[in-house]
């Protein structure tokens, strides 16, 4: 019955598709070589949809970097390139990574940078992503730096191998910080008054931080509607005003979470995403009442992560975060994605994590996949496998929430980007 | 008459000595049964609904069908999987400090600096690991002795299983040494002790001279003297090497020791030093005792290794990271898998840093994933690192005659969802994680999370033909019909 209705559905959207697709997106789709002449049929014993149950023995076929087809019983077209596997699932989308930067994301000379735009920090080496690939990886969320208050502009980008970088949105949305990185480094000016370097700058302090943000949304948001005097590096600034531009905040515990959420209510901020979020079950109110997106990052669901780089436990007094933060939130309805933070550990591994703490494989493959895709606002494109949906797929040799599973093929844009050598 | 008197006497004596010792032996027979799960020996084949027989802290008997005593308490572990408690061959952790200042500390112990009530032992036995070779770190040439502990007891001589471990070596420059100085070093410390036994022998040799002169002379006197020569009831002479390591200085007994191969060494190495490690131990006698404990990068000498045949214990970073000198290309290399192939001996360890090098059941399951087959590397995490720590006929294994350290876990120990329900450390029941209040502090358990996560699906990692039954993933309005089910489901219990 799914397999019938799957098709009829892959035959309507395809001719939608094909009617539908304006000039400006398809260019922007467009796989970076050549795929026309390749259809990839995959066969898998478990395909994970992400769009309804798990289909046993299903197939997907993919040409011109598309899906073509989804289901059960689907005729693999003659000529296509075959592939079996144990389970197969959509590209998994990691929602906070800097891998591929290279390693200077931050403008260190002012803290408020709107117009910094981290997609051209991204390094167009071809391997750069293979890391990444590996683990099954096929879409990243590349901030800029935590160095300043107000970063700059975020990149969706694809991690496929070729020499230009596979550009999703080069402009997803803004990003702030508010944690004490936003301070590391700098001096205050005293004495003569003239400061040595550009170190010598704002914030100190925590506070300090949540008044640079408010110094600086204070002075887009009396911009808004004067489009002439608006200075240009202050634009995305007053398009998180004008345009709903989302914003992405940087914030680690319960007090810069708090603190976040203070400021987006002042400035009625529209589309906020909070990541790190390490004790967002503490405010879980606050969160529902402002419609905050969540990201977590792999010491959110790890209470003993090792990232304070001293036997291995971050500090958090009497209270820990909870391990099982991911079923939390999504029990609360709240949106939520696992991040790699940097790819410190790989983003299977987080889904893992959070399968091992309470989400069920299903509820942390949804973060990795769909959920993450919607809470981009990517997935007309990417996070499921349905028919017209880019072929961005991974073949796994066995169920991917275990420790024990390792992706065997990467397809990204309906060419397989990374195979292992078996 | 003697005789008879011994006679009665003699058998009288040892029925009452035969009673004196076996009446509290029987009084302290203690019975343990673990009872009705999945038994994985490591060393054989599985067991479906398995009972082990323990009696005072020893496996008496494995298989499916064992009398259980009357007097016997029973561990029940129905549904559940049984697996002997794992082994970390070597452990940084629960003590003050790794390593002294000092480069050449061969006279110290760890057992000084153990720190019983370390939360890196009550981590370990949480996290299954039974058996624990405490042992220094690599900043030094010559650190010092390791020992080998169960994580629990508190005071170091409870914890103890070997009180006097293996002597911890680096071949790797410590800080601010290259290669040759740290070589060059080496050298010196084993060239100098060749040195000093030499003049210890001398010394013998000169005190011997001088004693059989001596005696000669009083032999020639007393003939002159007409005496007859007294005839001495001489003692057995000491034999020579023997009566010198009694004059040894304590600070280099444990060289001393090593270098006649009598004690084991744990020597930390990367690709660079393996070749003069394995040189320097075949030249100063401890080849046969040596363990290496690899660098990441020591995938890239396997071979020597293997020709070696001596074993090796990984770096917890299972995958080598580096970058191509030329390309600047990233390459990864899963390094088990290199030496499982070469058929080398391999322990897995543990670091406190990343999530899945933390334990030794995910470090197992990395390297399946990366590619060795499951029974090695079940094997790396018990029977290997047993093996390697001497203690192959004692632990690592569930078979008649080992020790009774057994896990008892609520799933496949390499699936993700497995956590260790109770651990049985020498028949004693030393931890069960429904009275883990610290563990539930740590992961925050609310009721309803302790629910999800009391329910794991208790799938083989291996054989993923059983998946689970999939519940649509689907948006969060869904989740939130769900888990108004769930909450309707609750309300109705």
């Amino acid at each position: 019955m799914i397999s019938i209705i799957n098709l009829i559905l892959a035959s309507f959207l395809s001719v939608q598709d094909g009617a539908a697709s304006t000039p400006a997106k398809s260019a922007q789709s467009k796989p970076a070589a050549n795929p026309a002449a390749t259809t990839i049929a995959i066969r898998a014993k478990r395909l994970h949809t992400m769009t309804g149950d798990v289909l046993a023995d299903g197939v997907v076929v993919v040409r011109d970097g598309k899906i073509a087809a989804v289901g059960a019983n689907i005729d693999i077209p003659a000529g296509a390139t075959t592939l079996d596997c144990e389970d197969l699932t959509p590209g998994l989308i990691d929602a906070n990574c800097s891998v591929g930067q290279t390693g200077m994301a931050n403008e260190d000379s002012s803290e408020i940078t709107p117009s910094f735009r981290a997609v051209d920090d991204l390094d167009a080496a071809p391997d750069k992503f293979l890391t990444l690939l590996k683990s099954g990886v096929t879409t990243i969320f590349a901030p800029p730096g935590n160095r300043n208050v107000v970063g700059g502009l975020a990149a969706i980008v694809k991690t496929s191998r070729s020499d230009k970088v596979n550009i999703i949105n080069p402009a997803w949305g803004i990003k702030f910080c508010l944690t004490q990185e936003t301070m590391y480094g700098n001096y205050s000016v005293r004495g003569s008054g003239v400061p040595r370097d550009f170190h010598a700058r704002r914030p100190q302090s925590r506070p300090g931080a949540v008044m640079e943000l408010r110094i600086a949304l204070n002075t887009a948001a009396n911009w808004v509607g004067k489009l002439g005097i608006i200075p240009p590096n202050m634009k995305p600034l007053v398009d998180v005003f004008e345009a709903n531009l989302p914003v992405r905040i940087h914030a680690l515990n319960l007090g810069e979470m708090r603190n976040a959420m203070r400021v987006a209510k002042e400035f009625d901020l529209k589309d906020i995403t909070i990541d790190g979020a390490i004790e967002a079950h503490r405010c879980l109110a606050d969160i529902k009442a402002l419609n905050v997106k969540i990201v977590l990052h792999p010491h959110s669901i790890d209470p003993m992560a090792g990232v304070d780089g001293n036997g291995g436990r971050l500090d958090y007094g009497d209270e820990h975060p909870a391990q099982d933060e991911l079923a939390r939130l999504v029990d609360a309805g709240v949106p939520v994605a696992l991040s790699s933070y940097g790819g410190r550990e790989n983003l299977a591994t987080q889904m893992r994590i959070a399968h091992r703490y309470g989400a069920t494989a299903d509820v942390a493959l949804n973060a990795v996949t769909r959920g993450a895709a919607e809470l981009l606002k990517i997935n007309d494109r990417v996070g499921t496998i349905a028919t017209g949906k880019d072929a961005d797929l991974v073949l796994w040799n066995g169920d991917p929430s275990e420790f024990t599973t390792a992706a065997k093929v990467v397809i990204v844009d309906g060419r397989v980007a990374w195979r292992d050598k078996e | 008459m003697n005789l008879p008197k011994k006679l009665i006497f003699v058998p009288i004596f040892t029925i009452a000595s035969i009673a004196a010792v076996s009446r509290p032996a029987i009084a302290m027979q203690e019975h343990v049964v673990v009872k009705g799960g999945r038994i994985i020996p490591v060393s054989g084949p599985e067991i479906e609904n398995g009972t082990i027989l323990i009696e005072n802290g020893k496996i008496v008997a494995v298989g499916r069908t064992v009398d259980t005593p009357y007097d016997a308490k029973i561990i029940d572990a129905t549904g559940k999987v049984v697996i002997p408690g794992y082994v970390d061959a070597h452990f940084t952790r629960g003590y003050d400090r790794a390593n002294e200042s000092y480069p050449f500390t061969p006279y110290i112990s760890v057992a000084d600096s153990l720190d019983g009530v370390s939360q890196d032992f009550e981590d370990a036995l949480r996290d299954g690991v039974t058996t624990i070779n405490v042992i220094h770190g690599n900043a030094q040439p010559i650190a010092g002795r390791g020992m080998i502990v169960r994580p629990f007891g508190r005071i170091v001589e409870d914890m103890a299983v070997v009180y006097d471990g293996a002597l911890k070596m680096s071949f790797i420059p410590r800080q601010f040494a290259s290669h040759v100085s740290q070589f060059a070093e080496l050298r010196r410390v084993f060239d100098e002790l060749k040195d000093y036994m030499e003049r210890l022998s001398d010394r013998h040799e000169d005190d011997q001279e001088r004693e059989k002169t001596k005696k000669e002379e009083e032999k020639k006197q007393a003939e002159k003297d007409g005496k007859k020569p007294e005839v001495k009831n001489d003692k057995p002479v000491t034999p020579k090497d023997a009566r010198e390591e009694e004059d040894v200085d304590r600070r280099r007994r444990t060289l001393v020791d090593l270098t006649k191969g009598r004690i084991p060494v744990f020597a930390a190495v990367n690709a660079a030093e393996v070749p003069f490690a394995l040189d320097f131990a075949r030249k100063h006698g401890f080849f046969e005792r040596l363990t290496l404990v690899v660098g990441a990068d020591a995938w890239k000498v396997a071979d020597l290794i293997a020709a070696s045949g001596r074993p090796v214990v990984l770096d917890p970073e299972l995958i080598h990271k580096e970058k191509d000198p030329v390309t600047g290309k990233d390459i990864e290399t899963p390094v088990a898998p290199v030496f499982a192939k070469k058929g080398v001996r391999f322990a897995l360890t543990t670091t406190r840093s990343e999530y899945t090098q933390r334990y030794l059941n995910t470090q197992a399951a990395t390297t399946v994933r990366t590619g060795v087959d499951r029974e090695t590397a079940l094997k790396s995490i018990t029977q290997f690192p047993a093996e390697i720590l001497g203690l192959g006929d004692r632990v690592g294994s569930i078979e008649k005659g080992r020790d009774a350290n057994v896990l008892i876990l609520s799933g496949d120990p390499l699936a993700t969802t497995t956590f260790v329900e109770k651990v049985v450390v020498e028949g004693k029941l030393v931890y069960e994680r429904e009275n883990d209040e610290r563990l539930k502090r740590i992961i925050n358990v609310t009721e309803k999370s302790a629910k999800r996560m009391s329910t794991p699906d208790s799938k083989p990692a291996s054989a993923p033909e059983s998946k689970p039954e999939s519940k649509p993933a689907d948006e969060h309005k869904d989740d939130k019909e769900n888990k108004d089910n769930k909450e309707k489901k609750d309300g109705d219990k």
